[in-house]
This record gives structure tokens, C-alpha cells and sequence, in this order.
């Protein structure tokens, strides 16, 4: 599946891939149509699974929110908002202005439309469709790059961080969750289940990530290895695939990801995935 | 101010021994009453104002530290800690009495231990959890695996041999285990004579590890980094606090001493300033 431009998956790919599988995600994942993955602990212990994995979600954003110090004073770009979920959260939860772009017309046309429903915010948040490669913003336009599960998918990730860069003021901290590939070596188990049902592949682990990171000019403050709370996520999203009830003829479809998931963990606990947070500072 | 060794980078760690049997009441007159000798994490910049409205929110961030460090840890009723660097104790009582853990802290300093065997012997119900030995961090008196977890805190940058430290914890670690911890770093290896004099001969120390390439040490003594914070702008907040917690010190005998207190921690704050000096904090696990 390598496309025309060298890169294994292109952003065109990826566009239709979101595009087209909103439904199946709601259905399993979360109602309201966010699609990230959370980081637990004990609080929630004794919850269904799916109360366990949306708290853990919202703790995400939560300790996002800490580490990168956003209030209602911050500009906060989020790159690959898809619907619009943890934007919408942020703006109102944090305060702050919030610019949403996303590669999938369909999801913004989602968020946009979300926008509805939440009149109070609207003079500090905004939707757009955009590539996080291509941003449409002036340089030093934002405090704040947020991300969540998204650079995986761009197949020039250099040039995203490069974008972040750009587009920050100096001294603003970009703050993002990504996947990782731990070691270069992947079994056909991971390579059908994890790199080519997602569309990606990635160079970076959680070290080279954060010297890519410094050769574009930011200083890293802070790296979270968060691959266990991963496998926790794809634990209970296998086990709410396998319960989830969706349109006709989709049953086929949450079979085959609550399979998917348990492969996911596997190559989670074999070093083959991996998922890392970053906080870093434009000197 | 003791003086430093010939080599001007290294120190032994006989002279660390001295330095902390020598400093204690000192440090305690103005950094903290209970003898605690750590660094801060604080949740807005350096507090203004007098000494008394400094030193609560210093205090508090340095308890922040400790929370920061336990949250993620796992260090529950079943474990078994070393505190490596113990110092009088403070913070092993602290987590055998929060944690519900087992506890064993060691020091190079054999008055500070002392002074953590005096201070667990007014603690009855941890007396059978917390235990104090003064040892070496690179040559420690336990056996393989003999622990779940390895806790230190502003330590490891005293020992002359941070390899062998990293090493020995390691050893003591059982499969699985993590270590949690907070060190200085040379965020450049260019550092001017004041950052010098008044740093890393002051604190008797000398680093290779900047934030980075010390997680290059801890994966070749084979650790797995799960956690990484540069906590550099802390440990600048840190010193601002310090120096005038220094500066205000009222013991009139001692008056000059805290004068050239206060005035070397400013130094430390240009020091962060100027990347001469940095503060990390890591988890990994074995």
C-alpha cells in the first residue's frame, strides 16, 4: 500500500478512512464521537468499562491541560480535533480560545455542526478544514499546539512538528499524545492488525521522537511513556466492540475490531507499539 | 564553605560524608525545621513577599514533589522501598506512614543517619516498617531483587560513580520493579567559573548527564523510561526561595554564612538561567 509520493499511506488515504468510519467508531468507542485513548487509574475502579474508559479519556485531557499550563488567557491550536470532542471540552473547561482543523471534511463538518450546542463558547472556538502539514495560520499565531492521536496518520511527521514550530509564539509549549514504534523489527501479526489497519507507520520511538523534536528546535520538558495505559485502552474498547450493537450488517465489522484490538495488545506488550506524550517549548 | 577537591570536578565521596555530617543545623535554621533538604515543584512561579509567606509555599512545593513522584509510582502497602539518599529521614517516614509500604532508607552520612534512628525511635507503629542504614548507593549491603522499588531524591548527583549507582539499583531491583527519582543535570558542558565556584564546587559535584543522555544511561543499565520531566524552571523557583529564606535567617552567629547562602543561590538561579545547571526527574522500570 505504498503510495505514489514514497510515503507508505498518504493524507488523501487517511481523509477517507476518517470520512467514511464515524459511525462504526460511535458506536463502540464513545457516543458523542470522540476517538482517543485514555490513561487510568484506581479513581474509577468498581465503574463499567465504559465508564472506566471515558474517565480515562477525560483524565488525558485533563493532565494535558496541567502540564501545558492552558487557562483562559491561552490560544490553543488543536491539530486532528475530529469531531471536535476534546476542543469543545477544552474551551469550556479551560477557558481558553480554541482553533479545531482536521484532514476529514466529514468530522469538521461534525464539530462545526456541534457548535450548535454549545452557544456560549462560540466566540472562542472555531472549526476549519485544514492539513497539519499545510497550516493556515500566520507564524506565532497560538501559546498552545494540542494533539491527540493524530501525527501517527501524517506521513510527513517532520514537517508537522516543523508547522508546530511555525505557528507557535515563542515561549508556547506544544503539548501532544502520539504512537511510537519501540523497535523497527514487526511481526505480520502487528503489520496487518496495527500499521495497515490504521494507515501509518512511523520512524519515531519514544527516544528518537524526542531527538526530532530538538533538531526542529524544542526543548522537550517532559516525555510520558504512556504504552501501558495503550494496552489497557485497546482492552476495553476489544471488550466493547465485542458487546457493541450497531446499524444492520455492521456486526461482522466490531467482530473483526474486538479482534483487532486483542492483536493490538499483543503488539503493545511484544514492543512493537507504543505511545508517548510530549511537552515541549519554543525556545 | 568546604573546600574543593584538586581535580576541581571531582569529589569523593569521603568528602560528601563530611559535608553532610557537618551542615545539618545549618540547613535546618532556614530551610525546614524537620531537617528536609529537597527541591520544589511549584504549581505558579517563585512566590514574592516576606520570608514568612516564602517559605509555606516552598514547603508546599517540595511536598508537591513527593506527590508527583508517588502518584504514578505503585508504591502500595505490598512494597518494599529503598530510599537512596535518606538523608534525617524525612521523606522515608513520610512514605512508610502514607503508603502503608516497607521502607529502608540509607545515607553516606552517618549523622543524618543517626538522626533518622532518633526520629523513627518516637515513631512506634512505623518501627517494624522503616529501617536506616548508612551505606553507599554504589555498593549496597542488600541482595538482588530485594526490592520493588527504588526512591531517591536531589542524590545521585553527589556520587562520583553515577554509573555504578544506577547499576546497584538495578541489581537491588527485583524484574518489574521501578525506579523514581530526581537528580541535577549539565544541561551543556561549557560552564562558566562562577556556575562553577558557586555550583558544582559549593555542592561538591560534577555531572556528564544532561536530561537527555542520562535516559541513555538508565536504558544501558538496562531500565525501561517511562517518565521523564525537565524540572529545571522548579529548581530556578527553588533557589529564588531559598536565598531570601537564607537571606532572612536570624541567627545572629551565623549571619555571614547566610549572607553567602543567599548570595550563592542566586548564583544557582542564574546558573538554571543560563542552562549550566538542570533538574530532572525520571520512572523507569527494570
Amino acid at each position: 500500500m505504498v503510495s505514489a509520493t514514497g510515503h507508505r499511506f498518504s493524507e488523501q488515504e487517511t481523509e477517507e478512512y476518517y470520512d467514511a468510519e464515524d459511525v462504526i467508531y460511535r458506536s463502540v468507542w464513545d457516543a458523542d464521537g470522540s476517538v482517543h485513548w485514555g490513561v487510568f487509574d484506581k479513581s474509577t475502579d468498581g465503574a463499567s468499562i465504559r465508564e472506566q474508559f471515558l474517565a480515562a479519556g477525560i483524565r488525558l485531557n485533563e493532565l494535558m491541560v496541567e502540564y501545558g499550563g492552558i487557562d483562559e488567557t491561552s490560544k490553543v491550536l488543536d491539530v486532528g480535533c475530529g469531531n471536535g470532542n476534546a476542543a469543545v471540552w477544552l474551551a469550556r473547561n479551560s477557558g481558553a480560545h480554541v482553533t479545531g482543523v482536521d484532514l476529514s471534511g466529514v468530522r469538521v463538518a461534525n464539530a462545526v455542526e456541534s457548535l450548535k450546542d454549545v452557544p456560549e463558547l462560540a466566540d472562542r472556538l472555531a472549526f476549519e478544514k485544514a492539513s497539519a502539514t499545510d497550516l493556515p495560520f500566520p507564524d506565532g499565531t497560538f501559546t498552545h499546539f494540542w494533539s491527540q492521536a493524530t501525527i501517527y496518520h501524517v506521513p510527513d511527521k517532520v514537517k508537522v512538528l516543523q508547522e508546530a514550530y511555525r505557528v507557535l509564539q515563542t515561549g508556547g509549549m506544544m503539548i501532544f499524545d502520539d504512537l511510537t514504534k519501540p523497535r523497527s523489527d514487526i511481526s505480520e501479526s502487528a503489520q496487518k492488525f496495527v500499521y495497515e489497519r490504521l494507515l501509518f507507520d512511523t520512524d519515531f520511538s519514544f527516544y528518537s521522537y524526542m531527538d526530532n523534536l530538538r533538531e526542529i528546535g524544542f526543548k522537550v520538558l517532559q516525555a510520558r511513556d504512556l504504552s501501558e495505559h495503550l494496552a489497557q485502552s485497546y482492552t476495553y474498547l476489544s471488550k466493547l466492540a465485542s458487546i457493541a450493537v450497531g446499524p444492520e450488517g455492521y456486526q461482522d465489522r466490531f467482530d473483526y475490531l474486538a479482534d483487532a484490538y486483542m492483536k493490538t495488545v499483543e503488539a503493545i506488550n511484544n514492543d512493537e507499539l507504543g505511545w508517548a506524550q510530549f511537552l515541549c517549548v519554543k525556545k | 564553605m568546604p573546600n574543593p577537591s584538586q581535580s576541581q570536578s571531582r569529589f569523593s565521596e569521603s568528602e560528601t560524608e563530611a559535608y553532610y555530617d557537618a551542615e545539618d543545623a545549618l540547613y535546618r535554621s532556614f530551610w525546614d525545621a524537620e531537617g528536609s533538604l529537597h527541591w520544589g515543584v511549584f504549581e505558579d512561579g517563585p512566590p514574592a513577599g516576606a520570608v514568612a509567606e516564602i517559605r509555606p509555599t516552598f514547603l508546599a512545593a517540595c511536598a508537591r514533589l513527593n506527590d508527583i513522584m508517588l502518584v504514578d509510582s505503585g508504591i502500595g502497602t505490598d512494597s518494599h522501598v529503598l530510599d537512596l539518599g535518606c538523608g534525617n529521614g524525612n521523606t522515608t517516614l513520610w512514605l512508610g506512614r502514607t503508603t502503608g509500604a516497607k521502607v529502608t532508607g540509607i545515607d553516606l552520612s552517618g549523622v543524618r543517619i543517626d538522626n533518622a534512628n532518633a526520629t523513627l525511635a518516637g515513631i512506634p507503629d512505623l518501627a517494624s516498617r522503616v529501617e536506616f542504614h548508612k551505606a553507599s548507593a554504589t555498593d549496597l549491603p542488600f541482595e538482588d531483587g530485594a526490592f520493588t522499588h527504588v526512591w531517591s531524591q536531589a542524590t545521585i548527583y553527589h556520587v562520583p560513580d553515577k554509573t555504578t549507582t544506577l547499576e546497584e539499583a538495578y541489581r537491588v531491583l527485583q524484574p518489574g520493579g521501578f525506579m523514581v527519582f530526581d537528580d541535577l543535570t549539565k544541561p551543556k558542558p561549557d560552564i562558566s567559573d562562577e556556575a562553577r565556584t558557586y555550583v558544582y564546587d559549593r555542592l561538591l559535584f560534577d555531572t556528564d548527564f544532561s536530561f537527555f543522555s542520562y535516559m541513555d544511561a538508565l536504558r544501558e543499565a538496562g531500565f525501561k523510561v517511562l517518565d521523564a520531566r525537565d524540572l529545571s524552571t522548579h529548581l530556578g523557583h527553588s533557589y529564588t526561595c531559598l536565598s531570601r529564606m537564607a537571606a532572612g535567617g536570624e541567627d545572629p552567629e551565623r549571619r555571614e554564612r547566610f549572607a553567602a547562602l543567599s548570595d550563592a543561590y542566586l548564583k544557582m538561579v542564574n546558573a538554571v538561567h543560563n542552562e549550566e545547571l538542570g533538574w530532572a526527574q525520571y520512572r523507569c522500570v527494570k
